[in-house]
């Protein structure tokens, strides 16, 4: 086998057209392109070309005589070689590599699946409270908890609007366990209302047994936490108004309409009069008929609301 | 200033995925490689030697493909991990792990400034004939090139967060 020779234009050395270098147009052997390039009174570098042999194969070095290789890429490249360059396989430990990566990713979402499904059932927890269906949002909130046991405070949440759904039943018993059963893990700015949604449970208990005196005294605990708040005033109002419906005594009768002017001035100033409104003839009816009833008789047997009758003279 | 080869060190699986997403586009196109390193210490920490290559929209991908694979790996290694991390502040070190794994790779996503003339040199040849894809190019390499500059101002670190754990929260707050 024959490597094509090339004659060096300075030195006129006959070499391999691969020992040879392209110096400013100039076909060069190595060793006098580094004189070229060494020469300190050169003004600007001159632009340097690798010469290639056509007849040798760039990459495994195999020599083809005489006869010119295929150049792939305009390089001259051995059959072998060219199939390699033109499929040239990934490297097994990059293979290897992305598998793990991949291995890993699939592994993470299987063992994080119950953190995307507890924040699925947080956000929608989150929809549900802000249309006001609390039962759904206790739902919701207990899934995400159940999803998420290592987050406490989640678990609390759900126990509170657990307790919420339970006040609203008036299951007041259940309803007081479930709160307490919130511990410390509940959010800081939720537990004045744990607190005091317990004592409107305790409320609840008083009205349902007939302890008047007991509801009287847990709805002043309940304005004493807000001594700003007049609304609160109603239920005091519903305490006496129970009292004097029990007792008869008139004291009770004017302490019960005094409280209840002082949440009436109140509601005026919140976004809820309507309410007031029903609550107030609830209270008034109590005081005219000295009959205790509950929301629920009120609303079954006044569908239309009530009016005090006016006396005759 | 953290040099650039320490956190190329730092961030190594974006530097070989780059590069992985380079050879991968040339053997979809049938570019012919020369040779690949797909990490070393140095600059660059990794290259793709190809062939010449003569139709735009190959040159284009080749270009543009560490852009699309990084990103698309960034953030489905990402995702698994942000919920855990992000959400509910766990602290499990597999999550971690493929918080850092994504972000190196997003990290990388953008084509090099090597990439860039080079395909702007194609885009030129390409615009000549009207190719409609050269002519939209033009200023995705000036986009290249100043995310390049920029990446002196962490903007490569950015992206990544960005891709990593911005999109998931958008995709998150939008679908829930």
């Amino acid at each position: 086998m024959t490597m094509k020779q090339s004659k060096c234009a300075d030195c006129a050395l006959e070499c391999s057209v691969n020992q040879t270098l392209k110096v400013a147009g100039k076909v060069v052997c190595i060793a006098c392109a580094e004189k070229i390039l060494s020469d300190k009174n050169l003004k600007t570098k001159p632009i340097v070309e690798h010469q290639t042999d056509p007849t040798i194969c760039v990459k495994c070095g195999k020599d083809n005589g005489l006869i010119d290789f295929h150049a792939v890429a305009e390089l001259p490249v051995c059959p072998q070689c060219e199939s390699f360059i033109r499929n040239r396989p990934f490297p097994l430990w990059i293979k290897v590599a992305m598998t793990v990566v991949g291995g890993l990713v699939v592994f993470s979402f299987a063992w994080n699946v119950r953190f995307i499904k507890g924040y699925v059932q947080l956000k929608a927890s989150h929809k549900f409270l802000n249309t006001g269906d609390i039962e759904k949002a206790a739902t919701s909130l207990n899934a995400a908890a159940t999803c998420i046991p290592e987050r406490k405070d989640l678990r609390a949440v759900a126990c509170f609007y657990e307790g919420a759904v339970l006040m609203r039943q008036e299951k007041w018993d259940q309803a007081i366990a479930r709160l307490n059963s919130c511990g410390g893990s509940l959010p800081s700015q939720l537990r004045p209302t744990v607190e005091e949604s317990i004592i409107n449970a305790k409320i609840g208990i008083a009205f349902d047994t007939k302890d008047y005196n007991a509801f009287l005294d847990l709805a002043m605990q309940v304005q004493n936490k807000h001594p700003d708040d007049s609304t609160f005033a109603g239920q005091i109002a519903s305490a006496y108004a129970c009292l004097y419906a029990q007792s008869g005594d008139e004291q009770f009768k004017k302490r019960a309409l005094e409280s209840l002017e002082k949440a009436g001035t109140a509601s005026r100033t919140t976004n809820s009069p309507e309410y007031f409104e029903s609550y107030q003839q609830r209270i008034l009816h109590r005081l005219y008929t000295r009959e205790v009833i509950d929301h629920k008789e009120f609303a079954r047997r006044f569908p239309n609301g009530w009016r005090q009758p006016k006396e005759q003279p | 200033m953290i040099p650039g080869f320490i956190i190329s060190i730092m961030t190594f699986p974006g530097v070989i995925v780059h590069e992985s997403a380079h050879m991968l586009f040339c053997k979809i196109r049938g570019v012919p490689i020369l040779d690949v390193c797909f990490f070393r210490f140095g600059n660059p920490a990794g290259y793709v030697v190809h062939g010449r290559v003569d139709d735009f929209v190959t040159s284009f991908l080749v270009a543009v493909g560490p852009f699309i694979i990084n990103s698309a790996l960034c953030f489905f290694v990402c995702l698994p991990a942000f919920v855990p991390v992000r959400i509910f502040g766990m602290t499990d070190p597999l999550s971690y792990l493929l918080l850092w794994l994504g972000i190196s790779i997003g990290m990388h996503a953008f084509p090099s400034m090597q990439d860039a003339s080079n395909l702007w040199v194609q885009a030129k040849q390409a615009a000549r004939s009207f190719n409609l894809l050269a002519i939209l190019s033009f200023p995705l390499v000036i986009a290249i090139y100043i995310a390049n500059m920029l990446t002196f101002f962490w903007l490569d670190y950015i992206y990544g967060i960005a891709i990593g754990l911005g999109l998931p929260t958008l995709i998150l707050d939008h679908l829930f």
